[in-house]
């Protein structure tokens, strides 16, 4: 199963701005989406924001990567431009949103 | 008495099925969206109408045997709509990308349709499908596990978002009023497949006196679990859901400052 643009294009971007290596980037970012409840194949750009200003930092220190808080803001601010697809997607927690409506 | 209260458990699922489902399909109305359609779809048919058709075969002094066969095998092919709706309600929701939820959902719909077919056409007038002497026979059996496995499924499907939804919930990416709403969904998915689980045990061991009285009061029980979960899960009332948001939205805010 393919994971979101948003996260290809985040875990990217994260591998340019550290010493991480791709794979390491991928990991250390669905290890962190897993931390909060979320796949990296249905994540939204504005939920994806929250997570990376919340839990990636203290990820990046735990991998040793300086500059934590600047390299997540570097990421939330990225996401701004990001439109995608699963923004707005039939999740299960927007059916069960709509069911109590 | 302990039919009285097996009787008044199936009933009061079956008033609170009729009240959720139509509301649903009302809700369906006007966002003309399938899940909603799927979900009102079930809980009406299976919950509602398949069952109380059951239980006036069961029950109505004043039915004939033609009229009660007919409401059997009505109640039989009401159910089974109702079930094919849920199958398909969580294979769209929880696993509509997924190759191994197409398999599962088609599993349980060919066991279902074979299973549904099979008793309409060899259940003989008189064999009830509630009560002490209900009839399963082979076909029903088919049914049954069919409904095990999907009710199964969507009941790990459930909790297994509410532990999502509770870390979602954590840095304040979700609202306590939907988290619960999974659990609740989780626990009306677990009653359903406990009580074709009692069924199943109910047809093993071929009706002893005592464990059909214990199989009357576990269905019961399951019956009122069903209705309070049900409720809970989608029509909680507004004033509580928002007091309890509020209360998350303050707790949030105290976290982050």
């Amino acid at each position: 199963m393919s994971d979101s643009s948003v996260f290809d294009r985040v875990a990217d971007a994260l591998d340019e701005m550290t010493d991480l290596s791709r794979l390491e980037s991928r990991g250390t970012l669905r290890i962190v989406l897993k931390k909060a409840g979320f796949e990296a194949r249905s994540v939204s750009p504005s939920e994806l924001a929250v997570v990376l200003q919340k839990l990636l930092p203290q990820e990046l220190v735990a991998r040793g990567i300086e500059n934590s808080e600047q390299v997540s803001e570097a990421l939330v601010s990225s996401l701004s431009e990001v439109a995608s697809a699963s923004e707005g997607q039939d999740t299960p927690d927007a059916v069960f949103r709509r069911l109590s409506s | 008495m302990i039919a009285i209260l097996g009787l008044a458990g199936l009933t009061c699922f079956m008033l609170v099925s009729v009240w959720v489902g139509v509301r649903l399909l009302l809700l369906a109305r006007r966002t003309r969206q399938l899940p909603e359609t799927l979900a009102g779809t079930s809980i009406l048919l299976s919950g509602g109408v398949g069952l109380a058709l059951s239980i006036a075969a069961t029950v109505a002094p004043n039915l004939t045997p033609a009229e009660a066969h007919l409401a059997v095998r009505a109640s039989i092919l009401l159910s089974a709509a109702g079930y094919l709706a849920l199958y398909i309600f969580v294979w769209v929701v929880f696993r509509r990308q997924a190759v191994w939820g197409r398999i599962v959902f088609g599993l349980c719909t060919l066991m279902l349709l074979v299973g549904t077919v099979g008793d309409l056409m060899t259940r003989l007038p008189g064999e009830q499908v509630l009560g002490p002497e209900a009839v399963l026979g082979s076909f029903g059996v088919l049914s049954v596990v069919s409904r095990l496995l999907a009710y199964g499924w969507a009941s790990a499907e459930s909790f297994s978002y509410y532990a999502k939804m509770n870390r979602r919930l954590a840095i304040g990416l979700a609202e306590e009023s939907l988290v619960s709403r999974f659990w609740y969904w989780g626990i009306c998915m677990s009653a359903s497949f406990l009580i074709w689980v009692v069924m199943l045990v109910d047809e093993a061991v071929a009706q002893a006196d005592v464990l059909a009285e214990i199989s009357t009061v576990i269905t019961a029980l399951l019956g009122f679990v069903l209705a309070g979960s049900l409720h809970q899960a989608f029509f909680r009332k507004r004033g509580l859901e928002s007091a309890v948001d509020a209360c998350d939205a303050n707790a949030s805010s105290s976290r982050a400052v």
